[in-house]
């Protein structure tokens, strides 16, 4: 396929019929209707419910139709979007309060109200509409009852007036705010007689989403060939520029080289095809880092397992650096910690690569070299299966025995319900914008199934340090707490981190405004500001 | 022959509704738990537990599996194959959405490959042992080693990339659209399809036609003096199209998987992709509808293959 790429990146992008009706490389005139063809990286599960089951395509399509209070910029600080401005936080931590922007209109031309704010978000405190993050509102008054089932409504959600929606907490958690304040707004007033437990089958949502406050609305779904959308006249910024939009779930290849032909305007491409990439014409190339990293647990309930040297051996022993140029092409940065920007200390151990170090650690605490660790993993992403060779060659050299097990999404499922695998890699999770998110991977109470901490690591210390700095309202004080626990996390290794991917897009040069951003369902964060001219 | 074909459904439904039961069990045999699947670890704190009961209770997912299986049987025999895990939709209603373009695409090709595999086949029959025969056997063997969806990233890099000529990928335009718009859309893969399964095909048509050319009865219609070609054309080409009947309907399953193939390479819009989502995602209801899909499809032609067979070959014993 490279082969391909570099032919169809050599051949002149206009000679060739464009099938998209769109491609005139000629400056024409704004006047025209503008149409914008995007990659989306799988076809979309066709359920845009804000409460359904983290999908990122169609969370790409959720973010053009759909609005929030918050949202995140490529630097994963959060700002205002249906909110006026970022919420207010009480002294003792335990309301918080949006003001919504003034005078705003759904694309249907009804007004939106912080009514619709306050419907939403018990939505998604429901499991009963399908919704997974009911978890979230734990600390919110009310918010268990609605988990439990045993309330219809959440009571710490109200709106005071039309502008104004507030949250109570029955205790104080500033990381609410980082956690949800992104959530989707859906309409009240189209969806207020949906009963509760049908709302994950509502027509609405499977069918035709056609009501929003984002700056597209969602027009068609021609069925695993594309999400046809078109601006929304209401869009509280004023219309969009670009008046269509058509997200075409294709593969990663061909969207390539579809972009080589002008058939596809935005693509999201992977790091071996960078090179080839920017050798077209008109094409232009940007990244972001990625909002969580690729990682691999250690399992500590195994008693070969338990020693912190074993693991920061492991770190040693691995050159990570070598592991991002051959896998990625250098399109990653290595990770020494789960915590992100501010959150994240500078003086942390780097854990540069030195083999003789790993050794050294190892007969200090008399490594058994015949104790086999098996690493399971699931194989078919490029990345990782490198990943999981170099870790197999590199661990293998210090004295490791590492074997690896290629699994299935199931079996892997099964092997962390019964808690029996010794190390397993795997990527992602969202710990940029709010650094209370890694409590739920670092936990002694979030062990798995009771949250996402897939090595079994417990210290006290770390635990109280993160409660402590989430009930924390002073900011400069809440993240020197959060730097506390980096350093104790970085020091006690609980898994073996290894690099956080970089997203990379790449488009016609006729678009302009284009911001790249490194979560990859949220391409279009600036839309707006994006304008299309050939 | 109405009693013979009668009992042939009724034994197909028979086994129909035990590949039912079969693959019911299979597919919740699999390792893994698709509702734990839907959620992220991270989300689990908490709330995480009472999710999974909601859903697994809303699921029918708590139930034993025999309580499972006849609840979804009752619904089955109305035609609701119950609703996906993943977006709760109705199954029978993702499938017929991906039925119409798998159909129009398994068609097609088998029409492209019955045009390439009868001619070629007669040829390399006829003049058997020349250069001709060898070309046409080297021909099929070429397309039967090929794995299709090479042939598929090679075309389009030639004909959508380099040429121009042909889109790349899906089943319509995007905003365009119309009956010649789908047919170059079309092209592509079931000619890529249909010349996958000409290659066996024209192996099948040759060496039947060897048969039934030395035949006595064509030996016969040559020593009075019938013309050869219409020898090979009226008499032995048509009585050695009568297993082809066969070969093609055992052919149509196997075009299916090349098909599920094919439409990962050009985002056709067909049950392929479908199929290949539901499996990963453990989506149950979604994969036994497939399963069963499939299974209908291969009970079918077959059933057909008995039938034409019968009605065309008076020496099939109809019993």
């Amino acid at each position: 396929m490279a082969m391909v790429l570099a032919v169809a990146a050599c051949s002149d992008p206009t000679q060739n019929e464009d099938t998209s009706g769109s491609g005139d490389d000629g400056a024409s005139s704004g006047s025209e209707d503008t149409t914008l063809n995007a990659y989306l990286y799988q076809p979309p599960a066709a359920n845009w419910s804000p409460m359904a089951p983290a999908s990122g395509p169609d969370g790409v399509v959720m973010n053009l139709i759909y609005d929030s209070l918050l949202g995140v910029d490529p630097d994963y600080k959060l700002y205002p979007r249906l909110a006026a401005d970022l919420p207010e936080i009480s002294e003792d931590g335990l309301t918080i309060t949006y003001t919504l922007q003034e005078g705003l209109t759904w694309s249907d031309g009804e007004p939106f109200t912080a009514e619709d704010v306050v419907f939403t978000y018990n939505l998604m405190a429901d499991p009963d509409t399908g919704s997974t993050a009911s978890g979230r509102f734990a600390d919110v008054v009310g918010g268990p009852e609605v988990a439990a089932g045993t309330a219809d409504t959440v009571t710490g959600f109200t709106a005071p007036d039309d502008t104004t929606f507030q949250i109570q907490l029955s205790k104080p958690n500033i990381g609410l705010v980082g956690l949800t304040g992104n959530i989707w707004i859906v309409p009240q007033h189209v969806l207020a007689d949906v009963p509760v437990d049908e709302m994950d089958t509502a027509e609405f949502f499977t069918q035709s989403p056609n009501v929003g406050m984002g700056p597209y609305i969602f027009q068609e779904y021609a069925t695993d060939q594309y999400v046809h959308l078109v601006k929304n006249p209401s869009f509280r910024e004023g219309e969009v520029d670009i008046d269509e939009i058509y997200l075409r779930p294709v593969t990663s290849d061909v969207a390539t080289a579809q972009l080589g032909t002008g058939e596809m305007d935005l693509v999201q491409i992977a790091a071996p095809d960078l090179e080839t990439v920017e050798a077209m014409d008109g094409i232009e190339v940007g990244s972001g880092p990625g909002a969580g990293y690729i990682r691999t647990s250690v399992n500590e309930l195994k008693p070969y397992l338990q020693d912190p040297r074993l693991r920061q051996a492991m770190l040693y022993a691995v050159d990570r650096q070598q592991l991002i140029d051959e896998a990625l092409g250098g399109n990653a940065t290595p990770v020494n910690a789960s915590f992100m920007n501010d959150a994240m200390p500078d003086d942390l151990e780097t854990y540069d690569y030195d083999p003789d170090k790993a050794r050294e650690l190892l007969a200090e605490m008399n490594w058994d070299p015949n104790q086999v660790v098996q690493l399971s993993w699931i194989a078919g992403q490029r990345d990782r299966d490198t990943a999981a060779t170099i870790l197999e060659s590199q661990l293998n050299e210090v004295g490791i025995k590492l074997e690896l097990n290629q699994v299935q999404p199931g079996q892997l499922t099964d092997m962390m319900n019964n808690q029996s695998y010794d190390m397993t890699l795997y990527g992602g999770g969202n710990y940029a914008t709010e650094p209370f998110a890694v409590f739920a991977i670092n936990a002694c109470s979030t062990h798995f199934p009771a949250g996402g901490n897939l090595s079994y690591w417990c210290n006290e210390e770390f635990d109280q340090l993160m409660l402590e700095a989430n009930a924390t309202v002073d900011e400069a004080a809440r993240y020197d707490l959060y730097q506390q626990a980096a350093r104790i996390e970085n020091a006690e290794v609980p898994m073996i981190y290894l690099y956080n991917p970089d997203t990379i897009w790449a488009h016609t040069d006729a678009l302009k405004g284009f911001v790249p951003n490194g979560d990859f369902t949220n391409p279009f964060w600036n839309v707006q500001e994006w304008t299309l001219e050939r | 022959m109405t009693a013979f074909v009668v009992r042939r459904i009724l034994v197909n439904i028979v086994v129909f509704i035990l590949i039912g039961i079969g693959v019911f069990l299979l597919v919740r045999a699999a390792p893994g738990d698709p509702v734990r699947m839907m959620i992220r670890p991270e989300d689990m704190q908490e709330g995480g537990e009472a999710f999974i009961a909601a859903r697994r209770a809303e699921l029918g997912l708590d139930d034993p599996i025999l309580i499972q299986y006849g609840r979804w049987f009752l619904d089955a025999l109305t035609g609701n194959l119950g609703d996906s895990f993943v977006n709760r939709q109705p199954v029978s209603g993702l499938l017929l959405k991906r039925l119409g373009p798998t159909v129009l695409l398994m068609s097609t090709a088998l029409a492209i490959s019955l045009l390439i595999a009868i001619p070629l086949g007669t040829i390399a029959a006829v003049r058997r042992n020349t250069s001709v025969d060898y070309a046409a056997a080297a021909l099929s063997l070429g397309v039967i080693s090929v794995p299709s969806f090479f042939l598929g990233i090679v075309s389009i890099y030639i004909f959508s990339l380099q040429l121009g000529w042909l889109p790349s990928s899906g089943m319509s335009t995007p905003g365009g659209g119309g009956g010649t718009d789908v047919l170059q859309h079309l092209i592509m893969p079931a000619a890529i399809l249909g010349l996958a399964s000409a290659g066996p095909l024209t192996r099948y048509v040759r060496g039947s036609l060897i048969d039934e050319l030395s035949a006595d009865y064509v030996r016969t219609a040559e020593a009075k003096g019938a013309a050869p070609g219409r020898v090979v054309t009226r008499h032995a080409l048509r009585n050695s199209l009568i297993p082809l009947i066969t070969i093609i309907m055992i052919n149509v399953p196997q075009m299916l998987a090349g098909a599920v193939v094919l439409e990962q390479v050009f985002a056709w819009p067909g049950m392929g992709q479908l199929a290949v989502r539901a499996v990963t995602a453990q989506d149950y209801p979604v994969i036994v509808g497939f399963a069963l899909y499939v299974a209908a499809l291969v009970l079918i032609c077959n059933l057909l293959a008995d039938i034409a067979y019968a009605a065309v070959d008076p020496r099939v014993k109809v019993t």
